[in-house]
């Protein structure tokens, strides 16, 4: 399993890698933009990221749009369904309005509020079919 | 647990022991990631609490001071001190509903009660940080 994690905090970043790189290899990118610019060099090198655990409220550029340009990247390239990027968003925001977004237009796979809970964590991505 | 000035609830002091065993026990880690993420955690408000000097020369700037305390208050709860999130969360609320809140007040505040992890420098290469290793065993 390839992930993404995308946390402008060294503390989340630091727990997910611990967490997430028991099963394949993490990168990280501290707001959006960044991560867009490794998805991109990711699809274009043929090694798309299984994975990606998006913080909401991150400088630069915050989740939520880099969600959108995320699914706007895969439908140009003709990625869809099953085919797109699995996403979990990792965020301290809680209110219906962001969570319904991040469901709706962003088609995100998971909402996780913090603090972060390995249990339901590891969960989803097993849910999800990406470890055993 | 005492009031302070704003009216706010302010927690006791962390406790490193207590930080520690939330880490072993929440996320299943060993001593080594364990110190790991008490350099983390040191590292991540010292970074906070040093942009809040720079935010709170512009209190008009209320964009970046929900900013700031949200990304403190997610820090704090993956930190498992809930206590303080909840401190936080008030000044949150309170900023939102356009209440007054004597910033430098509640900075020293936090600075005081979480010195001990602020002031934490762990063993020999506590500091690291994350591996971006693989193991690709158990990846599919």
């Amino acid at each position: 399993m390839k992930t993404l994690i995308v946390e402008d905090d060294f503390l989340a970043r630091s727990l997910l890698s611990t967490l997430l790189s028991e099963y394949g290899v993490c990168h990280v990118a501290v707001n959006g933009r960044e991560a867009l610019d490794a998805i991109e060099r990711a699809f274009d090198e043929n090694d798309p990221y299984d994975l990606i655990c998006l913080d909401i409220m991150m400088p630069v550029m915050d989740g939520q749009e880099a969600l959108l340009e995320l699914r706007k990247m895969e439908a140009r390239r003709g990625l869809k369904g099953l085919d797109t990027t699995k996403v979990i968003m990792v965020t301290a925001i809680d209110d219906s309005k962001n969570i319904m977004k991040a469901f709706r237009q962003g088609q995100c796979e998971a909402y996780l509020t913090k603090p972060l809970d390995r249990t339901k964590l590891i969960g989803h991505i097993r849910d999800l079919g990406l470890i055993e | 647990m005492t009031i302070g000035k704003n009216g706010l609830f302010i927690p006791g002091p962390l406790v490193l022991s207590k930080l520690r065993d939330h880490f072993r026990q929440t996320y299943m880690l060993n001593e080594t990631q364990i110190e790991t993420m008490l350099a983390s955690s040191s590292q991540s408000l010292e970074h906070a609490l040093s942009s809040a000097g720079e935010i709170l020369k512009e209190p008009e700037d209320n964009e970046r001071l929900v900013a700031f305390f949200h990304g403190l208050k997610g820090l704090l709860l993956n930190m498992g001190e809930t206590e303080w999130a909840t401190y936080i969360k008030a000044i949150e609320n309170k900023l939102a509903a356009g209440g007054r809140i004597d910033y430098a007040t509640v900075i020293g505040i936090i600075e005081g009660g979480l010195g001990e992890i602020l002031s934490y420098n762990g063993g020999d290469g506590a500091k690291s940080g994350f591996s971006q290793n693989v193991s690709p065993e158990k990846s599919r």
